[in-house]
């Protein structure tokens, strides 16, 4: 498997923007809606975070695999393309036992999470 | 429509959610398998929106457990997942999941498959409704219904048919149509199926045999169906009412032209019987009694005496001849009667009469007509003789619950044999009027019976089974009144030869001719007249004269003048003690039911002898 570099590039918005005004569009009718949802995605993928880190600590496979699961989707639902890839990796690296790779990775992942969480506070609706 | 998302993750339900709410649908979310199998419990839900991986029971097994409840068809399952090979889609297909979209999701994508889910959920709801509506059809129809396959096993029977042949619905599902059948109809099923199959549908008359072995009538209207399988859709409709009822209308009708038959001739026979009987006993007193042609005129005599018994049992067929009746107890009645008919038989008489019977009004000697066919009959089954058993007590009937007879209280008598028995074949035919099994039989016996019990109200029924012997069953409508009336006194006043004189109208010249012999043979002085007008003539100038006469005999019918009912009228007005007789072919007429109303003093039958007019002339002289 090729060894993937944490971060990504950073150039790019860490939010996919057609997923973002997909999930604007819904929120027309329901004011509330963009906000609520960010709120609980950035609670849930933080606590995902913690439990990765805390599973590559215990060498836990079944519970990292789960979190990056959960944490990949929780991403794809707000468009945080740069975190499901990270999801991805983490799961092709459990796959395959690299658990030197998965130590690895937690700054990166944690840095990615933290532009998404700056990026979508900024969509927050006032 | 209310919807069901199974997620655990919340962002996913709140998107959901949203675009669900968006849609129109009301929306139940739950976290986990256990918590949706719980609201399922509760409530039934068109779509389920649906995540493949759950704490505890996963989406799979979810799925799995709503297609295995009876109600698991009635629902569309949308799941959400993110994996998206071949093999997880052909798992999640397995599982009972209706579609899949891919997670995360694209709300655009989610969205269309939402539309194609609710079109799918329409059609499942109208097809729902429809399956709905037509079991509620086939269980409130009146009508049976059956579902049958290509070999004619039952698959679907709806209500109204168990209550038709009384079999239970597990009973009837075990079993092929062919087991319905009478043996003649099973064994043409296959080639009707293979006519229906080309035809389409088809509709005929057939006949099943019910749990309690009694056959029914059927209108059967049976359609084919090319289904996945072929099927036959079967309906019935009970039509052994209407077939008996037919079948009594046509046996009446049969009856009615007898009777009218009968009653066009009666007058004429009855007048030319009493002038062959009353010549022969004429001839036969003229003879002595060791004159070698006295064993000719008994043969005659034998002859013309069933001549006149076979004129009285047509004309009890006679429409408007109704009964003469009178409240009588038929117990001691029967009782009587069968003890007389069977004192020198070989057969063993059972009789079983309930205490505290109700009264029956009938015409004892119709009843009793009855009766002794009835006995003759099973006398006649049981040549080497047997037992005969006769029941008779009270019966309360429902409306309609013993053909149509009304509600009411009846007499119900029953004469059983153990001889011979009738077979299935002729036991419908037995009633109708000439249909006899005897050599010698005139196969008016039975028809009789049945018609005088139809005239008294009643029913008259039959059951039989060859080498066991037969049981008939008679049905008589109780009489209002709690008692019986005092008997009149029947007995035949003493043969006096009394001089009187007597007046004798009858339009039969022969008749007047031999009647005129006969009573100046008993000593009686004799005036003819051919009408009631010149009747009265004669009767007003006896009177005047101071000679007036002591008896008068007159014919009811004139056929071409004023008859009996009339001039007993006008005789009455100048003489109040006037003993005038009625005398008629018409056994059943009203007048001779009911002579004393009309002001006769007594009434004589055509045909009559000599002694049987003396006797009447006497009893009326001493009244």
């Amino acid at each position: 498997m090729e060894q993937r570099h944490f971060p990504l590039d950073q150039a790019e918005d860490p939010i996919d923007s057609r997923v973002l005004n997909n999930l604007r569009e819904l929120a027309r009718e329901s004011p509330g809606f963009l906000n609520e949802l960010i709120g609980i995605f950035l609670v849930d993928a933080a606590g995902y975070l913690d439990q990765i880190q805390s599973a590559i600590s215990s060498r836990d496979r079944v519970a990292l695999l789960r979190m990056a699961h959960l944490l990949k989707g929780s991403c794809g639902n707000v468009g945080a393309s740069e975190l499901v890839v990270y999801a991805n990796e983490l799961e092709e690296a459990v796959a395959l036992d690299q658990w030197a790779v998965l130590d690895g990775t937690m700054p990166g992942l944690r840095e990615s999470f933290e532009r998404v969480r700056s990026y979508l506070h900024g969509q927050l609706d006032p | 429509m209310k919807t069901m998302i199974v997620e655990d993750d919340a962002a996913s339900r709140l998107i959901i959610s949203r675009v669900l709410a968006e849609r129109g649908h009301e929306v139940v979310s739950c976290k986990t398998a256990e918590l949706a199998i719980e609201a399922c419990l509760r409530e039934r839900f068109p779509l389920m929106v649906l995540d493949l991986h759950l704490p505890g029971l996963d989406g799979l097994e979810f799925c799995r457990w709503v297609r295995s409840q009876s109600w698991g068809d009635q629902c569309f399952i949308l799941v959400g997942t993110a994996r998206n090979q071949a093999d997880d889609l052909q798992a999640v297909l397995a599982a009972g999941a209706n579609d899949y979209v891919a997670k995360p999701f694209d709300i655009r994508l989610l969205k269309i498959r939402l539309a194609i889910a609710e079109r799918q959920v329409k059609e499942i709801t109208s097809r729902r409704q429809a399956q709905e509506l037509n079991r509620t059809i086939l269980r409130t129809t009146m009508d049976g219904f059956w579902l049958l396959d290509l070999e004619g096993k039952i698959l679907e029977v709806n209500d109204s048919y168990c209550r038709m042949s009384g079999f239970s619905r597990e009973e009837l599902l075990s079993k092929n149509l062919r087991e319905m059948l009478v043996p003649d109809r099973a064994a043409m099923v296959t080639e009707e199926l293979r006519r229906i199959i080309a035809a389409g549908a088809e509709s005929f008359e057939t006949r099943h045999r019910c749990k309690d072995g009694r056959l029914i009538d059927l209108d059967v209207s049976i359609n084919y169906m090319r289904l996945e399988e072929g099927r036959f859709f079967a309906f019935f409709r009970d039509i052994t009412e209407r077939k008996k009822l037919a079948e009594e209308k046509i046996k009446t009708g049969k009856l009615e032209s007898i009777g009218l038959l009968a009653g066009g001739i009666a007058h004429e026979f009855n007048n030319a019987l009493t002038v062959i009987m009353g010549n022969i006993s004429l001839v036969q007193s003229d003879l002595l009694q060791s004159h070698p042609s006295l064993d000719f005129l008994t043969s005659a005599q034998s002859a013309a005496l069933k001549a006149t018994d076979l004129a009285r049992q047509l004309l009890t067929f006679a429409k408007g001849g109704e009964p003469i009746k009178k409240a009588v107890s038929i117990g001691e009645f029967l009782e009587q009667t069968v003890r007389s008919l069977l004192h020198a038989s070989r057969i063993e008489v059972q009789i079983n009469i309930q205490t505290a019977l109700w009264l029956t009004e009938i015409d004892p000697a119709q009843i009793c007509q009855v009766i002794e066919n009835l006995v003759r009959n099973a006398q006649e089954s049981m040549p080497n003789g047997g037992v005969l058993q006769v029941g008779v007590q009270n019966s309360s009937l429902e409306d309609n619950q013993l053909y149509n007879l009304p509600a009411g209280k009846y007499v119900r008598f029953s004469i059983l044999d153990t001889g011979c028995g009738i077979s299935a074949e002729i036991l419908p035919k037995i009633f109708d009027p000439y249909f006899t099994t005897k050599e010698a039989g005139n196969g008016l016996g039975l028809a009789i019976c049945y018609s005088v019990i139809k005239k008294h109200g009643g029913w008259i029924s039959v059951e039989s089974q060859v080498g066991f012997g037969s049981s008939f069953t008679v049905y008589l409508p109780a009489a209002k009144q709690v008692s019986p009336p005092i008997e009149e006194q029947l007995g035949l006043p003493e043969i006096e030869s009394n001089n009187g004189r007597v007046l004798l109208m009858d339009d039969d010249p022969a008749i007047r001719e031999l009647t005129s012999i006969m009573l100046v043979r008993f000593g009686y002085e004799v005036a003819v007249s051919r009408d009631g007008q010149e009747a009265l003539k004669i009767y007003s100038d006896a009177q005047d004269a101071g000679n007036p006469f002591n008896a008068v005999v007159m014919d009811l019918t004139v056929p071409e003048g004023l008859g009996g009912k009339w001039a007993v009228q006008e005789i009455l007005k100048n003489d109040s003690d006037a003993r005038v007789i009625v005398c008629s072919g018409y056994s059943n007429d009203p007048v001779m039911a009911n002579f004393n109303a009309y002001g006769f003093r007594a009434r004589i039958h055509k045909p009559f002898t000599g002694d049987d007019l003396h006797r009447v002339i006497a009893q009326v002289r001493r009244q």
